[in-house]
Protein backbone atom coordinates (compact mmCIF):
# COMPACT_ATOMS: atom_id res chain seq x y z
CA UNK A 1 0.00 0.00 0.00
CA UNK A 2 2.87 2.29 0.90
CA UNK A 3 3.71 1.97 -2.85
CA UNK A 4 0.41 2.99 -4.35
CA UNK A 5 0.50 5.96 -2.28
CA UNK A 6 3.96 6.85 -3.41
CA UNK A 7 3.27 6.25 -6.39
CA UNK A 8 -0.14 8.67 -6.24
CA UNK A 9 1.84 11.39 -4.62
CA UNK A 10 4.17 11.08 -7.46
CA UNK A 11 1.72 10.99 -10.56
CA UNK A 12 -0.02 14.08 -8.91
CA UNK A 13 3.49 16.05 -8.75
CA UNK A 14 3.85 14.87 -12.21
CA UNK A 15 0.50 16.68 -13.04
CA UNK A 16 1.35 19.49 -11.32
CA UNK A 17 4.75 19.90 -13.74
CA UNK A 18 2.50 18.85 -17.05
CA UNK A 19 0.12 21.35 -16.13
CA UNK A 20 2.80 24.64 -15.39
CA UNK A 21 4.79 23.21 -18.78
CA UNK A 22 1.30 23.68 -20.67
CA UNK A 23 0.87 27.08 -19.50
CA UNK A 24 4.34 28.13 -19.05
CA UNK A 25 6.40 25.77 -21.45
CA UNK A 26 5.00 27.72 -24.47
CA UNK A 27 6.34 30.59 -26.20
CA UNK A 28 4.47 33.51 -26.90
CA UNK A 29 1.63 33.59 -29.41
CA UNK A 30 -0.95 35.17 -30.81
CA UNK A 31 -4.05 34.16 -29.29
CA UNK A 32 -7.03 34.63 -32.07
CA UNK A 33 -4.95 32.32 -34.37
CA UNK A 34 -6.17 32.05 -38.00
CA UNK A 35 -5.05 35.61 -38.64
CA UNK A 36 -4.36 36.22 -42.58
CA UNK A 37 -3.56 40.56 -42.54
CA UNK A 38 -4.98 42.47 -45.57
CA UNK A 39 -3.11 44.62 -47.50
CA UNK A 40 -4.18 47.95 -45.91
CA UNK A 41 -3.88 51.74 -47.15
CA UNK A 42 -2.57 53.73 -45.61
CA UNK A 43 0.53 50.79 -45.43
CA UNK A 44 1.44 50.06 -41.84
CA UNK A 45 3.74 52.74 -40.63
CA UNK A 46 2.80 55.33 -43.00
CA UNK A 47 3.67 58.86 -42.33
CA UNK A 48 1.56 60.87 -45.30
CA UNK A 49 1.91 64.37 -45.92
CA UNK A 50 -1.93 64.94 -46.15
CA UNK A 51 -4.95 63.21 -44.77
CA UNK A 52 -6.18 60.34 -46.19
CA UNK A 53 -9.65 60.09 -47.27
CA UNK A 54 -11.06 56.67 -46.72
CA UNK A 55 -9.40 53.17 -45.15
CA UNK A 56 -8.31 50.33 -47.63
CA UNK A 57 -8.70 46.62 -47.02
CA UNK A 58 -7.28 44.19 -49.43
CA UNK A 59 -7.50 40.27 -48.42
CA UNK A 60 -6.72 37.23 -50.00
CA UNK A 61 -10.12 35.86 -49.94
CA UNK A 62 -13.39 37.27 -49.39
CA UNK A 63 -14.25 38.10 -45.39
CA UNK A 64 -16.83 39.81 -43.50
CA UNK A 65 -15.19 43.12 -42.16
CA UNK A 66 -17.41 43.48 -38.32
CA UNK A 67 -15.95 45.98 -37.00
CA UNK A 68 -12.96 48.52 -37.64
CA UNK A 69 -11.81 51.31 -34.87
CA UNK A 70 -9.72 54.62 -35.23
CA UNK A 71 -7.85 55.74 -32.49
CA UNK A 72 -6.14 58.45 -31.99
CA UNK A 73 -2.75 59.20 -30.34
CA UNK A 74 -4.03 59.69 -27.23
CA UNK A 75 -6.22 56.44 -27.17
CA UNK A 76 -9.68 58.23 -28.23
CA UNK A 77 -11.92 56.97 -30.39
CA UNK A 78 -12.56 58.76 -33.87
CA UNK A 79 -16.06 57.89 -35.13
CA UNK A 80 -16.54 56.69 -38.53
CA UNK A 81 -19.04 58.11 -40.69
CA UNK A 82 -19.83 54.64 -42.51
CA UNK A 83 -22.31 52.49 -41.48
CA UNK A 84 -20.64 48.64 -40.70
CA UNK A 85 -21.22 46.50 -43.92
CA UNK A 86 -20.68 42.69 -43.09
CA UNK A 87 -21.53 41.17 -46.22
CA UNK A 88 -18.36 39.05 -47.63
CA UNK A 89 -16.20 41.09 -49.83
CA UNK A 90 -12.34 41.17 -50.51
CA UNK A 91 -11.71 44.46 -50.33
CA UNK A 92 -13.27 47.28 -48.65
CA UNK A 93 -12.95 51.20 -48.26
CA UNK A 94 -14.23 53.06 -45.37
CA UNK A 95 -14.79 56.50 -45.46
CA UNK A 96 -12.72 59.00 -43.10
CA UNK A 97 -13.89 61.96 -41.53
CA UNK A 98 -11.34 64.95 -41.87
CA UNK A 99 -8.35 64.33 -39.57
CA UNK A 100 -5.91 66.21 -37.84
CA UNK A 101 -2.31 65.90 -37.84
CA UNK A 102 -1.31 62.93 -35.82
CA UNK A 103 -0.79 59.61 -35.04
CA UNK A 104 -3.60 56.73 -35.64
CA UNK A 105 -4.82 52.92 -34.48
CA UNK A 106 -6.61 51.37 -36.86
CA UNK A 107 -8.21 48.34 -35.02
CA UNK A 108 -10.21 45.35 -37.18
CA UNK A 109 -12.05 42.50 -36.92
CA UNK A 110 -13.54 39.86 -39.71
CA UNK A 111 -14.90 36.59 -40.06
CA UNK A 112 -12.73 35.17 -42.29
CA UNK A 113 -13.50 33.16 -45.25
CA UNK A 114 -13.22 29.40 -43.22
CA UNK A 115 -15.27 30.92 -40.31
CA UNK A 116 -12.66 31.93 -38.20
CA UNK A 117 -12.70 34.98 -36.36
CA UNK A 118 -9.60 37.20 -37.56
CA UNK A 119 -8.64 40.51 -36.23
CA UNK A 120 -5.71 42.89 -37.18
CA UNK A 121 -4.33 46.35 -36.30
CA UNK A 122 -2.16 49.03 -38.04
CA UNK A 123 -1.20 52.33 -37.51
CA UNK A 124 0.11 55.92 -39.69
CA UNK A 125 0.84 59.22 -39.09
CA UNK A 126 -0.19 62.41 -40.84
CA UNK A 127 3.10 64.96 -40.66
CA UNK A 128 1.98 68.55 -42.72
CA UNK A 129 4.65 69.08 -45.50
CA UNK A 130 5.27 72.48 -44.00
CA UNK B 1 6.80 34.12 -19.27
CA UNK B 2 5.17 33.72 -22.24
CA UNK B 3 3.87 36.81 -23.23
CA UNK B 4 0.37 35.91 -24.35
CA UNK B 5 -2.32 36.69 -21.96
CA UNK B 6 -6.30 35.71 -22.68
CA UNK B 7 -8.52 38.76 -23.07
CA UNK B 8 -11.92 38.67 -21.23
CA UNK B 9 -13.85 37.45 -23.96
CA UNK B 10 -10.81 35.03 -25.21
CA UNK B 11 -10.99 33.63 -21.40
CA UNK B 12 -14.81 33.24 -21.69
CA UNK B 13 -14.55 31.59 -24.52
CA UNK B 14 -12.03 28.90 -23.51
CA UNK B 15 -14.21 28.20 -20.05
CA UNK B 16 -17.31 28.02 -22.74
CA UNK B 17 -15.22 25.56 -24.63
CA UNK B 18 -14.60 23.46 -21.98
CA UNK B 19 -17.50 23.09 -20.52
CA UNK B 20 -19.07 22.75 -23.81
CA UNK B 21 -17.00 19.59 -24.51
CA UNK B 22 -16.75 18.23 -21.21
CA UNK B 23 -20.43 18.34 -20.69
CA UNK B 24 -22.05 17.18 -24.00
CA UNK B 25 -19.33 14.26 -24.32
CA UNK B 26 -19.82 13.73 -20.45
CA UNK B 27 -24.00 13.51 -21.31
CA UNK B 28 -23.06 11.11 -23.49
CA UNK B 29 -20.99 8.90 -21.45
CA UNK B 30 -23.35 9.31 -18.89
CA UNK B 31 -26.32 8.19 -20.65
CA UNK B 32 -24.34 5.11 -22.11
CA UNK B 33 -22.90 4.27 -18.15
CA UNK B 34 -26.77 4.61 -16.96
CA UNK B 35 -28.10 1.92 -19.69
CA UNK B 36 -25.25 -0.63 -19.45
CA UNK B 37 -24.36 -0.42 -15.61
CA UNK B 38 -28.73 -0.58 -14.74
CA UNK B 39 -28.51 -4.07 -13.43
CA UNK B 40 -25.56 -3.12 -10.80
CA UNK B 41 -27.57 0.13 -9.70
CA UNK B 42 -29.82 0.68 -7.30
CA UNK B 43 -32.92 2.88 -8.22
CA UNK B 44 -32.16 6.02 -5.95
CA UNK B 45 -28.83 5.66 -7.69
CA UNK B 46 -30.24 5.45 -11.23
CA UNK B 47 -32.17 8.85 -10.16
CA UNK B 48 -29.04 10.83 -8.90
CA UNK B 49 -27.02 9.78 -12.23
CA UNK B 50 -30.12 10.56 -14.59
CA UNK B 51 -29.85 14.31 -12.59
CA UNK B 52 -26.81 14.37 -13.02
CA UNK B 53 -27.11 13.81 -17.07
CA UNK B 54 -29.78 16.16 -17.10
CA UNK B 55 -27.35 18.99 -15.35
CA UNK B 56 -24.75 18.01 -17.99
CA UNK B 57 -26.79 18.61 -20.78
CA UNK B 58 -27.77 22.01 -19.75
CA UNK B 59 -24.64 23.07 -19.29
CA UNK B 60 -23.79 21.37 -22.71
CA UNK B 61 -25.98 23.73 -24.22
CA UNK B 62 -25.78 27.19 -22.32
CA UNK B 63 -22.07 27.06 -22.85
CA UNK B 64 -22.44 25.91 -26.58
CA UNK B 65 -24.26 29.05 -26.73
CA UNK B 66 -21.64 30.65 -24.57
CA UNK B 67 -19.47 29.91 -27.82
CA UNK B 68 -21.52 31.75 -29.80
CA UNK B 69 -21.48 34.65 -27.36
CA UNK B 70 -17.68 34.53 -27.25
CA UNK B 71 -17.07 34.56 -31.73
CA UNK B 72 -20.19 37.73 -31.47
CA UNK B 73 -17.74 39.59 -29.06
CA UNK B 74 -14.78 38.47 -30.53
CA UNK B 75 -16.06 40.02 -33.84
CA UNK B 76 -17.29 43.01 -32.51
CA UNK B 77 -13.99 43.88 -30.19
CA UNK B 78 -16.02 45.83 -27.34
CA UNK B 79 -14.87 43.36 -24.60
CA UNK B 80 -17.85 40.95 -23.13
CA UNK B 81 -20.83 43.99 -23.83
CA UNK B 82 -19.88 43.17 -27.37
CA UNK B 83 -21.49 39.72 -27.88
CA UNK B 84 -25.10 41.27 -27.56
CA UNK B 85 -25.17 42.52 -31.04
CA UNK B 86 -28.43 40.84 -32.98
CA UNK B 87 -26.52 41.46 -36.32
CA UNK B 88 -23.91 39.71 -35.52
CA UNK B 89 -25.24 36.95 -34.23
CA UNK B 90 -27.00 36.46 -37.03
CA UNK B 91 -23.82 36.16 -39.09
CA UNK B 92 -22.70 33.73 -36.98
CA UNK B 93 -26.07 31.71 -36.30
CA UNK B 94 -25.43 30.96 -40.14
CA UNK B 95 -21.49 29.86 -39.83
CA UNK B 96 -20.13 26.39 -39.34
CA UNK B 97 -20.13 27.60 -35.09
CA UNK B 98 -23.77 28.00 -35.55
CA UNK B 99 -24.76 25.03 -37.26
CA UNK B 100 -21.87 22.96 -34.55
CA UNK B 101 -24.38 24.42 -31.77
CA UNK B 102 -27.18 23.39 -33.40
CA UNK B 103 -26.36 19.58 -34.52
CA UNK B 104 -25.13 19.90 -30.57
CA UNK B 105 -28.86 20.64 -29.60
CA UNK B 106 -30.15 17.68 -31.42
CA UNK B 107 -27.75 15.26 -29.75
CA UNK B 108 -28.58 16.71 -26.70
CA UNK B 109 -32.23 16.23 -27.60
CA UNK B 110 -31.59 12.67 -29.03
CA UNK B 111 -29.63 12.08 -25.42
CA UNK B 112 -33.13 13.72 -23.62
CA UNK B 113 -34.66 10.57 -25.34
CA UNK B 114 -33.03 8.05 -24.04
CA UNK B 115 -32.87 9.88 -20.41
CA UNK B 116 -36.32 9.70 -20.25
CA UNK B 117 -37.21 6.64 -22.30
CA UNK B 118 -35.64 3.44 -20.98
CA UNK B 119 -35.95 1.46 -23.34
CA UNK B 120 -34.56 3.68 -25.72
CA UNK B 121 -31.31 4.66 -24.12
CA UNK B 122 -29.30 2.44 -26.45
CA UNK B 123 -30.30 3.67 -29.82
CA UNK B 124 -30.19 7.26 -28.10
CA UNK B 125 -27.05 7.07 -26.75
CA UNK B 126 -25.61 6.37 -30.30
CA UNK B 127 -27.03 8.84 -32.30
CA UNK B 128 -27.03 11.70 -29.50
CA UNK B 129 -23.53 10.87 -29.55
CA UNK B 130 -23.00 10.63 -32.79
CA UNK B 131 -24.84 14.17 -33.46
CA UNK B 132 -22.31 15.21 -30.66
CA UNK B 133 -19.45 13.98 -31.63
CA UNK B 134 -19.75 14.96 -35.59
CA UNK B 135 -21.00 18.43 -34.22
CA UNK B 136 -16.83 19.03 -33.02
CA UNK B 137 -15.52 18.22 -36.26
CA UNK B 138 -18.34 20.88 -37.66
CA UNK B 139 -15.84 23.44 -36.87
CA UNK B 140 -11.53 23.24 -36.18
CA UNK B 141 -8.65 22.16 -38.18
CA UNK B 142 -10.03 19.32 -39.45
CA UNK B 143 -12.44 21.51 -41.86
CA UNK B 144 -9.09 22.97 -43.12
CA UNK B 145 -7.03 19.72 -43.40
CA UNK B 146 -7.01 18.04 -47.16
CA UNK B 147 -7.34 14.76 -44.92
CA UNK B 148 -10.80 16.12 -44.06
CA UNK B 149 -12.80 12.94 -44.29
CA UNK B 150 -10.48 10.98 -42.32
CA UNK B 151 -9.98 13.34 -40.06
CA UNK B 152 -13.78 13.71 -39.46
CA UNK B 153 -14.42 10.03 -38.84
CA UNK B 154 -11.02 9.84 -36.41
CA UNK B 155 -12.50 12.30 -34.29
CA UNK B 156 -15.33 11.23 -34.32
CA UNK B 157 -14.26 8.12 -32.61
CA UNK B 158 -11.87 9.83 -30.81
CA UNK B 159 -14.39 11.76 -28.78
CA UNK B 160 -16.74 9.00 -28.55
CA UNK B 161 -14.24 6.76 -26.39
CA UNK B 162 -13.23 10.28 -24.71
CA UNK B 163 -17.39 10.59 -24.12
CA UNK B 164 -17.72 7.08 -22.02
CA UNK B 165 -14.37 7.46 -20.24
CA UNK B 166 -15.06 11.25 -19.09
CA UNK B 167 -18.83 10.23 -18.67
CA UNK B 168 -18.09 7.43 -16.08
CA UNK B 169 -15.68 9.24 -14.31
CA UNK B 170 -18.58 10.81 -11.98
CA UNK B 171 -20.58 7.82 -11.64
CA UNK B 172 -18.04 5.50 -10.76
CA UNK B 173 -16.33 8.77 -8.08
CA UNK B 174 -20.28 8.06 -6.78
CA UNK B 175 -20.15 4.71 -6.28
CA UNK B 176 -16.97 4.30 -5.00
CA UNK B 177 -17.86 4.47 -1.30
CA UNK B 178 -21.41 3.39 -1.06
CA UNK B 179 -21.64 0.06 1.27
CA UNK B 180 -21.37 -2.34 -1.07
CA UNK B 181 -17.69 -3.40 -2.19
CA UNK B 182 -18.77 -6.30 -3.70
CA UNK B 183 -21.29 -4.52 -6.32
CA UNK B 184 -19.04 -1.41 -6.56
CA UNK B 185 -16.01 -3.84 -7.22
CA UNK B 186 -18.06 -5.35 -9.38
CA UNK B 187 -19.31 -2.28 -11.55
CA UNK B 188 -15.75 -1.14 -11.65
CA UNK B 189 -14.20 -4.72 -12.92
CA UNK B 190 -16.90 -4.48 -15.65
CA UNK B 191 -16.04 -0.82 -16.12
CA UNK B 192 -12.34 -1.77 -16.38
CA UNK B 193 -12.64 -4.29 -19.14
CA UNK B 194 -14.49 -2.37 -21.70
CA UNK B 195 -12.37 0.72 -20.94
CA UNK B 196 -9.31 -1.15 -22.44
CA UNK B 197 -11.15 -0.84 -26.13
CA UNK B 198 -11.99 2.93 -25.34
CA UNK B 199 -8.53 3.27 -24.29
CA UNK B 200 -7.53 2.17 -27.47
CA UNK B 201 -9.97 4.14 -29.33
CA UNK B 202 -8.67 7.25 -27.67
CA UNK B 203 -5.19 6.71 -28.19
CA UNK B 204 -5.08 5.24 -31.77
CA UNK B 205 -7.18 7.89 -33.12
CA UNK B 206 -6.24 10.68 -31.18
CA UNK B 207 -2.10 9.91 -31.89
CA UNK B 208 -2.91 9.31 -36.09
CA UNK B 209 -5.38 12.43 -36.26
CA UNK B 210 -1.77 13.99 -34.72
CA UNK B 211 0.19 12.86 -37.07
CA UNK B 212 -2.23 14.23 -39.91
CA UNK B 213 -2.55 17.44 -38.70
CA UNK B 214 1.05 17.69 -37.60
CA UNK B 215 2.62 16.28 -40.70
CA UNK B 216 5.36 14.48 -39.28
CA UNK B 217 6.97 14.37 -35.56
CA UNK B 218 9.37 17.06 -35.68
CA UNK B 219 6.68 19.93 -35.51
CA UNK B 220 5.58 18.35 -31.91
CA UNK B 221 8.75 19.84 -30.92
CA UNK B 222 9.12 23.35 -33.31
CA UNK B 223 5.81 24.66 -32.92
CA UNK B 224 3.38 25.86 -30.16
CA UNK B 225 0.53 24.17 -31.48
CA UNK B 226 2.86 20.84 -31.74
CA UNK B 227 4.49 21.96 -27.86
CA UNK B 228 0.78 22.32 -26.49
CA UNK B 229 0.05 18.98 -28.36
CA UNK B 230 3.00 17.50 -25.87
CA UNK B 231 1.53 18.82 -22.89
CA UNK B 232 -1.73 17.43 -23.53
CA UNK B 233 0.05 13.78 -24.10
CA UNK B 234 1.71 13.97 -21.04
CA UNK B 235 -1.44 14.86 -18.94
CA UNK B 236 -3.16 11.82 -21.02
CA UNK B 237 -0.10 9.59 -20.32
CA UNK B 238 -0.70 10.77 -16.33
CA UNK B 239 -4.09 9.58 -16.53
CA UNK B 240 -3.37 6.22 -17.86
CA UNK B 241 -1.40 5.91 -15.42
CA UNK B 242 -4.33 6.32 -12.70
CA UNK B 243 -6.61 4.34 -14.50
CA UNK B 244 -4.52 1.68 -14.56
CA UNK B 245 -3.90 1.89 -10.76
CA UNK B 246 -7.54 1.59 -10.61
CA UNK B 247 -7.62 -1.25 -12.50
CA UNK B 248 -4.57 -3.56 -11.19
CA UNK B 249 -4.62 -2.14 -7.89
CA UNK B 250 -7.13 -0.26 -5.54
CA UNK B 251 -10.32 -1.97 -7.69
CA UNK B 252 -8.48 -5.35 -7.10
CA UNK B 253 -7.82 -4.75 -3.47
CA UNK B 254 -11.28 -3.30 -2.90
CA UNK B 255 -12.82 -6.72 -4.31
CA UNK B 256 -10.37 -8.58 -1.32
CA UNK B 257 -12.45 -6.37 1.21
CA UNK B 258 -8.77 -4.37 1.93
CA UNK B 259 -10.12 -0.92 4.46
CA UNK B 260 -10.74 2.26 3.59
CA UNK B 261 -10.33 1.74 0.01
CA UNK B 262 -13.16 2.89 -1.57
CA UNK B 263 -12.06 6.52 -0.33
CA UNK B 264 -9.03 5.70 -2.01
CA UNK B 265 -10.52 4.70 -5.11
CA UNK B 266 -12.79 7.89 -4.88
CA UNK B 267 -9.76 10.04 -4.53
CA UNK B 268 -7.89 8.67 -7.43
CA UNK B 269 -11.04 8.55 -9.43
CA UNK B 270 -11.02 12.37 -8.37
CA UNK B 271 -7.82 13.32 -9.56
CA UNK B 272 -8.59 11.36 -13.00
CA UNK B 273 -11.68 14.38 -13.13
CA UNK B 274 -8.88 16.94 -12.19
CA UNK B 275 -6.63 15.81 -14.77
CA UNK B 276 -9.73 15.70 -17.79
CA UNK B 277 -10.47 19.13 -16.69
CA UNK B 278 -6.91 20.17 -17.52
CA UNK B 279 -6.72 17.94 -20.80
CA UNK B 280 -10.10 19.95 -21.83
CA UNK B 281 -8.57 22.97 -21.15
CA UNK B 282 -5.34 21.88 -23.41
CA UNK B 283 -7.88 20.93 -25.89
CA UNK B 284 -9.71 24.22 -25.73
CA UNK B 285 -6.43 25.98 -26.45
CA UNK B 286 -5.32 23.64 -29.14
CA UNK B 287 -8.67 24.70 -31.01
CA UNK B 288 -9.12 27.93 -30.68
CA UNK B 289 -5.51 29.80 -29.87
CA UNK B 290 -3.21 27.88 -31.82
CA UNK B 291 -3.27 26.44 -35.36
CA UNK B 292 -1.31 23.34 -36.82
CA UNK B 293 1.69 24.00 -38.89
Amino acid sequence: MLFVLQWKRLAARLAVLAALAAVFGLPGAPLLAHSKGPKTTPPHGSELAAPPRALGFSFARPVRLTAVRLYNAEGGEVELPGKRSIKPAKTRSIELPPLEAGSYRVEWRALSADGHPVDGEFSFSITPAN
Amino acid sequence: MPDFALSPVEAFNLVAKVLAYGGALAAVGALTFIGTFRPFLADPEVAALKRHQAILMAVALLASFGTLFATVALLNGLGLAGGFDAELWGLVAGTAAGEAVWMRALGLAILLVGLLFRSLWLPSAVLGGLAVAASFGLVGHVQDDPHSGLLHVLLMLHLLAVAYWIGSLWPLWRLATVPDPKRVAAVMERFGQLAVYFVIGVLAAGLVLAALLLEGVTPLFTTPYGRLLLAKLALVGILLGFAALNKWRLVPALAAGAPRMGERLKRSIALEGGLVVLILLATGLLTSAFSPP
